[in-house]
């Protein structure tokens, strides 16, 4: 609200909209797309924060993506009991949104590589930006959605750090990664020819930078990945060796 | 002697220091705010605090904890959202409760000179003696009861505002602590802030914080039952797992003359409806 925080805020509203599932597909083991009837406005990178009713004491944080630039959707692991809920409720769902900063590369030059719990989001900003989708999974993806959404599909660990090194080399100015805290790191640390772009995902409370828990270390003092992100660029959070 | 002044609150409803924010929850649309009696700002302390390393925040299902570190810009930034009018945005919504912090006995008393000039712009001033997330202060301010004690008096002597003192249980039987807030002559007490406690995160990191969450209401409940037992006109705000009206209920039953709503908030910040239509419901029947 009132700037007493480390950063201005801007004049910032949120809605509480109650939305319906439309569909669930399974996207990998434990992971799902989920599309909605009703929509939310958001910008690319936004996300939402998702209350799980009694499977948890917080709302859980989601990037917000659109599928075909029409239905909005997010994707899901299950992870824990909040996640649990809400793939698997059929109560309309309790939506806080849209919440952070939007995602704005410097041209459209660039390549979206995402985890299978960032699809909704990876396909999104591809289609956006019309910027290749990378999808990298320790498991097979459903054929289905690999095809309708021409994802190029990376597989284990040696997989990924392979992809990495040629999209190092690659015809592409900036690369927007989305997924675990390790892939991520790997992503800036073996990409150092490029501007690479990383959606954090800390642990939050209140989505809304009242409460400060999201807290992350940049090389800018410590920002809030709610209101100052969710996405950085990767060599303000890792320290990148350029040669 | 302990003073009878009474808050004038329009509803028995308050937003906690520290998960409230500066006033974000403000931009939440859903939020019926008539029903707020006041919005208690986060923790300013007389220098600016960048807050504890990441990461500071975990939860599981029934208690969370935090290490976030009185996060705050310090008086100057307070001053700035003052005299720029930003804090207006607030207070014509809501009244709002100034929350004050400090590392030492001095900073206390400094930050409370600083603030004379802008206390019209607060209906009470809540001191922080409990946060058990910062070395100096918080919580260890009260470890030397003397000390304690004679802060406790020069603020008194500082001020005519309404000054609450926030207390933790973890520094002695509480209604003892709020024994010695009313002898020094303030206006109310806080019961109870967050205990210190330990989680270990899904990436396997050790969290040291103030354990909240709906497993603090029976103890924040039995608090404010011993410190109404002790002291029969002090104004007490409950504070401490409140997430269900029945449990704002059962505070004001048991002598709490304010609900402090908190981590509630992050569950769904619908509970101040919720509470603020069952007290609305109730005082119209």
């Amino acid at each position: 609200m009132v700037n007493l925080s480390t950063e201005s805020n801007g004049k910032k509203h949120y809605n509480v909209y109650h939305i319906a599932k439309k569909s669930i597909r399974e996207i990998t083991e434990n992971t799902y797309l989920i599309t909605f009837d009703e929509d939310i406005s958001f910008l690319p990178g936004q996300f939402c924060m998702i209350n799980v009713d009694g499977a948890g004491l917080t709302r859980k944080p989601f990037t917000l993506g659109r599928i075909k630039n029409r239905e909005l959707a997010i994707s899901i692991k299950i992870s824990g009991k909040g996640s649990d809920y809400i793939v698997k409720t059929n109560n309309k769902l309790n939506v806080l949104a849209p919440l952070g900063k939007s995602f704005l590369p410097q041209n459209q030059n660039g390549a979206i590589l995402v985890a299978p719990s960032c699809l909704a989001e990876g396909i999104h900003l591809s289609q956006h930006f019309n910027a290749p989708l990378f999808v990298a999974s320790k498991t097979e993806l459903n054929k289905e959605i690999i095809d309708e959404f021409q994802i190029n599909l990376t597989l284990g660990n040696d997989g990924y750090l392979r992809l990495l090194r040629d999209l190092n080399e690659a015809n592409f100015d900036w690369i927007f990664v989305s997924g675990s805290k390790v892939m991520e790191e790997l992503a800036v640390r073996n990409m150092p020819n490029k501007v690479v772009y990383v959606s954090l995902n800390e642990y939050m409370a209140c989505g809304i930078g009242a409460c400060k828990g999201c807290a992350v270390e940049t090389s800018h003092g410590i920002k809030h990945v709610c209101t100052d992100g969710p996405v950085f660029r990767g060599d303000e959070i890792w320290q990148v060796q350029r040669y | 002697m302990a003073s009878s002044k009474i808050l004038n609150l329009r509803t028995p409803i308050v937003i906690a220091s520290g998960p409230g924010g500066f006033g974000e929850y403000l931009n939440v649309s859903s939020i019926d705010w008539s029903v707020v009696g006041a919005y208690t700002l986060k923790t300013i302390t007389l220098n600016p605090k960048v807050g504890n390393k990441p990461p500071r925040i975990y939860a599981f299902d029934s208690f969370m904890i935090n290490r976030i570190g009185l996060e705050n810009p310090g008086f100057e930034g307070l001053k700035r959202v003052i005299e720029s009018g930003e804090l207006d945005e607030i207070t014509t919504k809501v009244p709002a409760i100034l929350s004050l912090g400090g590392d030492s006995f001095e900073e206390y008393v400094e930050i409370t000179k600083l603030v004379k000039p802008y206390l019209q712009k607060f209906i009470a001033i809540e001191y922080n003696f409990s946060c058990p997330n910062v070395h100096h202060g918080g919580l260890s301010i009260m470890s030397d009861r003397d000390e304690w004690r004679r802060l406790l008096k020069e603020i008194r002597r500082e001020t005519d505002a309404f000054i609450i003192a926030k207390l933790g249980i973890e520094s002695g039987f509480i209604e003892q602590m709020a024994k010695i807030v009313a002898l020094e002559g303030w206006d109310g007490v806080t019961v109870i802030n967050t205990i210190r406690g330990l989680m270990v995160n899904t990436e396997g990191q050790v969290i040291l914080g103030g354990l909240s969450g709906l497993a603090l209401y029976p103890l924040a409940l039995r608090a404010v039952y011993e410190v109404r037992r002790a002291l029969p006109d002090i104004f007490i705000i409950a504070s401490g797992g409140i997430y269900k009206p029945y449990q704002a209920k059962e505070m004001l039953n048991f002598g709490a003359n304010a609900v402090s709503i908190g981590s509630a908030l992050f569950q769904n910040e619908d509970v101040i409806n919720e509470i603020g239509r069952e007290f609305v419901n109730n005082t119209n029947k």
